[in-house]
């Protein structure tokens, strides 16, 4: 599972997910994307899952980017222990997504196959996605 | 021929004043140059359609024309809504007709590679975008170029391309269009992978600027004992 290798603070305040995706919501390096619609803390655990679920419908074709990686340590207490004397060790880690945020790309195969491989990659995600293609963008 | 685009100088600027205006269907904008002060425009998103879904698209060269005056400008920059693709506002850039300019052009692939057809790999095109120099007259819609005679494994670079007449490539020519690679295998070995996140969990990553080692331990216990004594 993803997590950083190196962290300047082992524990982090959880913070807020107000706004939308300021920067990695746009396709930067494939054909077709898997984009967020919704704000999450995406574990690194469900990150996995989807990047498992696509690799196994694709199997030898095309190329996957993971664009989300799970910076944010989350602490969480032990069972049965009272409040107080500090924060608790960390638990898992996640990435806070914003709407607009791009999860997923990817590159060299028919739009049909990556769009399947991008449902079945959203059955493994906590929030609401959508599929992206650069041919399909249209301003409104 | 060139296309005129009406507009109007707005002096009401800010989130709410361009608020108010998308709502009425209108498009904040704005126009600056080397010569010119910058100047606040009210724009029809109709017509800056017309000009993104153009062939040339954020290159396209047409006048705008407010308060009597008309100058040729381009797109230089738009900002699009990441959910709704709603067009929000756009930066005008004036052009002198007779100075060079630096443009990104598209660069799009035509035929099947050999490498695809025959050979069991993909086309990853990893720079679908080259930075040039021209005059405004000058500008390509897009750059096509011919990946049919790539095999598995070799790389199509920038410098093996042939610039349009009186255009010059800016990036650098070792740059990477595009190239043809066999698929990474995917590891589908469950055990493995269960094994894997067990020790994951366990792990912590290295804290930078903290003390490791005995030295660190010594003074953790110390710390425990005072809290101990109080």
């Amino acid at each position: 599972m993803l997590m950083p290798s190196k962290v300047k603070h082992r524990k982090q305040h959880r913070g807020r997910m107000k706004g939308k995706a300021i920067r990695g919501g746009s396709l930067s390096f494939g054909q077709f994307g898997l984009q967020a619609l919704e704000p999450c803390w995406m574990t690194a655990r469900q990150i996995e899952a989807g990047r498992v679920a696509i690799g196994r419908f694709l199997r030898k074709k095309g190329k996957l980017w993971i664009r989300v990686f799970p910076w944010k340590p989350v602490t969480k207490k032990p069972t049965e222990v009272r409040m107080g004397k500090g924060k608790g060790d960390p638990e898992f880690w996640v990435d806070v997504i914003k709407p607009g945020r791009m999860i997923y790309e990817l590159e060299g195969v028919e739009e049909k196959i990556a769009k399947e491989a991008m449902r079945r990659a959203d059955n493994k995600l906590p929030i609401k996605t959508r599929f992206v293609s650069r041919d399909s963008r249209e301003l409104k | 021929m060139e296309m005129t685009v009406k507009a109007e100088v707005r002096e009401s600027v800010g989130k709410n004043a361009a608020r108010r205006l998308r709502r009425e269907g209108k498009l904040p904008a704005i126009l600056y140059g080397s010569k010119t002060k910058n100047i606040s425009l009210v724009l029809s998103k109709q017509d800056m359609f017309s000009i993104l879904k153009s062939g040339r698209g954020e290159n396209t060269i047409f006048k705008v024309a407010f308060d009597s005056k008309k100058k040729n400008v381009m797109i230089k920059d738009y900002q699009l809504d990441v959910i709704t693709d709603e067009l929000l506002h756009v930066d005008l850039i004036e052009i002198a007709m007779t100075e060079s300019i630096e443009v990104t052009v598209q660069i799009v692939l035509t035929g099947e590679a050999v490498g695809v057809k025959s050979e069991g790999g993909f086309v990853d095109f990893v720079n679908r975008e080259a930075q040039v120099r021209c005059l405004p007259r000058d500008i390509p819609d897009q750059i096509e170029v011919d990946i049919s005679g790539l095999h598995l494994n070799q790389s199509l670079k920038l410098g093996d391309i042939q610039p349009p007449e009186n255009v010059e490539f800016i990036t650098d020519p070792k740059t990477v269009i595009a190239h043809i690679i066999l698929p990474e295998e995917e590891e589908i070995e469950v055990e493995e992978e269960i094994e894997e996140e067990l020790i994951a969990e366990g792990e912590e990553p290295e804290v930078i600027g903290e003390e490791r080692g005995e030295a660190g331990e010594e003074k953790e216990e110390k710390k425990e004992e005072e809290e101990k004594k109080e």
